[in-house]
């Protein structure tokens, strides 16, 4: 089969470094990637996207790679294409989706609800509180920059695909400033994060023997449930032909996952009375109004004496760079410290004040690095 | 419409690159009451015995060969030695148009383009493969062998500049490079020569 790839050099060779490859010499026009093993694989990459022969090379190279690999050509180019790429699988199933076909409205609560997990989820990434409806602008736009995938057949599957390129490109030791446009990308990591994070603490509370307790629901708003993550849950699943939703994460081979968060989750009918309850209690809640930043540490300020230290952190605050100063106690200014020393971006969680023009400054809820990126501090 | 074939003939006459020998015609076409005549090949004939010529020589040269069958880039074979691989666009005449030194064959611009690209990631060939005018020679049942009575010879376009015309650009191919195992050889040498360049790391 020849296909155009759908993807350029860089991606095949993210993926070809991540399956094992090396390479082993190279041109401005192709590169010889190498396999160490028993039978030794090598294998050429094109390196111009333009060229009238790169659809030839790549598909040339796909069906190496399938033979190396024994998996099949669609399997193997949706590996490289989705390489720097998130791709979180919604999956419908019921007894009666057996064919592969899916009643118009339960496919449309589907794709809807696709729309509204990443919305809840983005607003979520940017505050902790119930929105009803009044979502940060950044979090519609980004329900606008993922894509969909093809579904597939069978159980119906609706795939999300969201940014996520390889932290370790991104700071550098001590960095000075954050990058507007990686802290873009970045974000897209982060509401997935964020969305897998949430909902995995939505499916403990769910499939646990007793009612989750107000505390746990309080608690489970730091996480990132929303009101609004839960109705996008519940409007499929309470469709007639939806028994049960999945949801699997396939993280990009190239970002490791973010630490803890699930690689899959399920709410079936019993789990979803949970999940509605949980819903309505959350619409009658006060919330603490809570932001969450990410950004790199750019000022660190500790007196011997003195029992807390203050962080500058750069970040984006309504895609403007600007400096939040926090005041953190011995442990986590520690924290502070190392992330700085090694270039971690950092997240924290707190009450921020922001006036205009005026110094920004957080009361800080939580700190640490930002394990939606795979750092494992 | 039956073509008389034309035995025998000067340097200039096609047939003379064909030398007759002791041979028996597979395929022959009569006129009524008269003797054998040539017939003229259809184009899938001449691109299928092209491709039968090609592959003949790269399996005696070791290399293996990835077949398009429909070219969609000006390529017709890729032959293959490990990673390295030559494109070759095939053409295939019953009356080549000899020019001094060699031959001259008139390619479109569309496909030079693309072969001649200096962005490829592996050369671009053009391969004309010569056939006997007349069909029921192209291939000569010997006691202990079949003999595929054509010849070839091959051109490398890889960066060369813009076509002379703007339908088609005329392209010289050397007496002195027939195509053969040793020339494929060639071709692979510059191949790895493009994946090889020297000073340039990979990280």
């Amino acid at each position: 089969m020849r296909m155009n790839p759908g993807f350029g050099p860089e991606e095949i060779r993210s993926y070809l470094k991540v399956a094992g490859w090396s390479p082993v010499s190279g041109s401005d026009l192709a590169e010889l990637w190498r396999l160490p093993g028993s039978s030794e694989e090598v294998v050429l990459v094109p390196m111009k996207p333009g060229a009238p022969d790169f659809a030839k090379r790549t598909n040339i190279l796909l069906n190496d790679l399938c033979r190396i690999e024994s998996r099949d050509a669609i399997t193997v180019h949706d590996a490289i294409a989705t390489v720097y790429h998130d791709v979180t699988d919604l999956r419908a199933s019921h007894p009666s989706l057996s064919d592969g076909s899916i009643p118009l409205e339960a496919g449309y609560e589907l794709f809807i609800s696709a729309k509204r997990l990443r919305v809840a989820s983005a607003a979520a990434s940017i505050r902790r509180q119930g929105h009803f409806r009044n979502f940060p602008a950044r979090a519609r736009d980004q329900a606008r920059e993922v894509r969909l995938g093809q579904t597939r057949r069978g159980s119906y599957i609706v795939p999300i695909i969201s940014q996520a390129r390889s932290p370790e490109d991104v700071y550098a030791p001590q960095q000075e400033h954050i990058d507007i446009e990686v802290e873009e990308t970045l974000f897209d990591r982060r509401v997935t994060a964020t969305m897998s994070r949430a909902l995995g603490v939505l499916e403990e509370m769910a499939s646990a023997r007793r009612q989750p307790t107000l505390s746990e629901i309080a608690d489970s708003v730091g996480e990132g449930v929303s009101y609004e993550l839960c109705q996008a849950l519940t409007k499929v699943v309470n469709t007639e032909s939806v028994g049960a939703l999945d949801i699997t994460f396939n993280w990009s081979r190239v970002a490791a996952p973010p630490p803890g968060s699930s690689a899959q989750v399920e709410f079936n009918r019993d789990a979803i009375d949970i999940v509605d309850r949980i819903s309505r209690h959350l619409r009658t809640q006060l919330y603490t109004r809570e932001h969450v930043i990410y950004g790199v540490i750019t000022d660190l300020s500790r007196r011997p004496e003195e029992e807390t230290g203050r962080v500058g952190i750069e970040t984006l605050i309504k895609r403007r760079r600007r400096t939040v100063w926090i005041d953190l106690a011995d442990e986590p200014y520690h924290l502070a410290v190392r992330c700085h020393d090694t270039g971690t971006p950092v997240r924290v969680r707190g009450v921020l004040s922001s006036p205009p023009g005026g110094t920004a400054s957080m009361e800080v809820r939580q700190f640490g690095p930002d394990t939606s990126l795979g750092s494992d501090e | 419409m039956a073509v008389l074939t034309v035995i025998g003939g000067s340097r200039h006459n096609p047939q003379a690159l064909f030398p007759t020998g002791s041979c028996r015609h597979i395929l022959a076409v009569t006129r009524e009451g008269g003797p054998p005549v040539a017939a003229e090949a259809t184009s899938w004939q001449k691109e299928q015995v092209s491709r039968a010529y090609v592959h003949a020589l790269a399996t005696q040269g070791g290399y293996t060969l990835c077949d398009w069958n429909v070219d969609k880039d000006g390529v017709d074979v890729t032959l293959r030695s490990g990673p390295w691989m030559v494109d070759i666009q095939l053409k295939c005449t019953q009356s080549p148009r000899i020019v001094r030194g060699g031959f001259s064959f008139d390619l479109d611009v569309e496909t030079y383009d693309k072969l001649r690209n200096p962005d490829r990631s592996a050369p671009g060939h053009l391969a004309l493969l010569i056939v006997p005018p007349d069909i029921g020679r192209w291939v000569i049942h010997q006691s202990e062998s079949i003999v595929l009575a054509c010849h070839g010879y091959w051109a490398s376009l890889h960066g060369l500049g813009c076509a002379s015309g703007s339908v088609t650009t005329a392209i010289h191919l050397p007496e002195h490079q027939p195509l053969t195992v040793k020339a494929m050889g060639t071709m692979f040498d510059a191949a790895r020569r493009m994946a090889n360049s020297a000073g340039r790391g990979v990280n």
